[in-house]
């Protein structure tokens, strides 16, 4: 028997989880992005 | 006589059945060369659970318990969490995450190819399944061992032991897995796409400063998951701090090497007949095979709807890189970029995601373990 009160149950969890993983991901890719700017690779090396 | 042979009319035939598993782990890992680190202490291990009245396993052998020495490990290794986060410092130290730092936006695809952990959660959960062991099902998806067993030991799921032949097969059957579903959703055209790659040099205070940053962002948004960000980060740190080279030395190899060998043998106590041989592990390696579907078809689709607005065109394949099962997703795609074009090289593109699959998974992991325990 399918459990339809469950799986709607797991609908918030997915849509909090994807778009808590993008969130993360979008501040990790900021912060990158920062960190490339003020610690460019040395001229020279 | 009795004595020295009556122990064989103790073996019931879902041990028997068991120890075939066990047989075929090993030749899997042996013969067809997947993941055999882990394959076959866990298909050995398998055979140990499974001979009666062994001192393996706990045991009530005589009316008294005896503890086995798997159980002991067990206890000591994986019901603490312990090993994963271990066997964590040396992936760490193993990964070079420079060509991801030279090229951020990478780390989308690895965000996008976590869709099939929370599709699979709903599935799992529509088919029966309590919501704790549903989201330790659906973490297969991860495509990563010691996050499948970190959530799965973390919500004392029953199901542990198919979790992890799961998770390990189906990272080792990317090769088959991916490239049909690939197809699938993408045309040739589009297979096309040409990337080419500049290499951007990364400072090495960047890289130094990359390990700590993510450790303190994702424990500051997803406290659950900082146990297994930051001991990968640390392994990656004492990598690139280029200070502690016998360290990530010993971190890559003599470290990574025995709790390899532990992990494998220990999780086998999951895999005695009692709880393994059930319509719930055929479905658990049904629905750990729809994780790793969608999450192909997650990050395919992400590069597919990235192209509707960037100018430089994503080819879509280096979505399926998403996922966390390094370097070997990578180097399929590399494969099959090259075999629909051989001056097609995606290879650093594909390496990229490929590791950002593995910063996403933990994070993936730690956000199930938040949303699910609330």
């Amino acid at each position: 028997m399918l459990n339809i009160s469950a799986f709607l149950g797991t609908l918030p969890v997915m849509l909090y989880g994807l778009l808590g993983i993008f969130i993360v991901i979008g501040f990790i890719i900021l912060c990158v992005k920062l960190l490339t700017i003020a610690f460019p690779v040395k001229k020279g090396k | 006589m009795a004595e020295l042979f009556g122990n064989i009319l103790n073996l019931t035939w879902q041990q028997v059945v068991m120890i075939l598993i066990g047989g075929v782990l090993i030749w899997l890992a042996i013969k067809k060369d997947m993941e055999p680190a882990l394959l076959l202490p866990i298909g050995f291990g398998a055979i140990l659970c499974n001979l009666p009245l062994t001192g393996a396993v706990t045991q009530i052998i005589g009316g008294t318990k005896e503890i086995g020495v798997v159980d002991t490990l067990f206890n000591a290794g994986i019901v603490n969490e312990l090993f994963p986060l271990l066997l964590f410092i040396g992936i760490g130290a193993m990964i070079d995450f420079g060509p991801l730092l030279a090229n951020p936006k990478l780390f989308l695809f690895g965000a996008a190819a976590q869709f099939g952990i929370f599709f699979t959660l709903s599935l799992a959960a529509l088919l029966g399944f309590d919501i704790k062991d549903a989201a330790s099902i659906a973490i297969i998806g991860a495509a990563d061992g010691p996050t499948s067993i970190f959530v799965a030991n973390f919500f004392h799921s029953n199901y542990i032991g198919a979790i992890v032949v799961a998770a390990y097969s189906y990272m080792a059957l990317v090769p088959i897995v991916q490239p049909p579903v690939i197809k699938l959703i993408t045309t040739k055209k589009e297979r096309l796409i040409k990337m080419p790659y500049t290499q951007k040099e990364i400072s090495k205070t960047t890289r130094i400063l990359f390990p700590i940053i993510i450790t303190v962002v994702a424990g500051l948004v997803v406290p659950r998951s900082v146990a297994l960000v930051g001991f990968l980060m640390f392994g990656n740190l004492i990598r690139e701090c280029g200070v502690l080279n016998s360290l990530s030395e010993s971190a890559q190899k003599e470290l990574a090497n025995i709790i390899t060998i532990l992990l494998g043998l220990t999780i086998s106590t999951k895999m005695q007949a009692s709880s393994f041989l059930n319509l719930s592990t055929l479905l658990i390696m049904g629905l750990g095979l729809v994780a790793f579907v969608f999450d192909t078809i997650g990050g395919v689709m992400f590069a597919k709807f990235m192209n509707l607005f960037t100018k430089n065109k994503v080819n879509p394949m280096i979505g399926a890189t998403g996922i966390s099962a390094f370097p070997m997703s990578a180097r399929v795609i590399h494969k099959m970029g090259l075999k629909e074009d051989p001056q097609n090289f995606l290879l650093m593109h594909a390496i990229g995601a490929n590791v950002s699959g593995q910063i996403a998974s933990v994070i993936a992991g730690g956000l199930v373990i938040t949303l699910i325990s609330r």
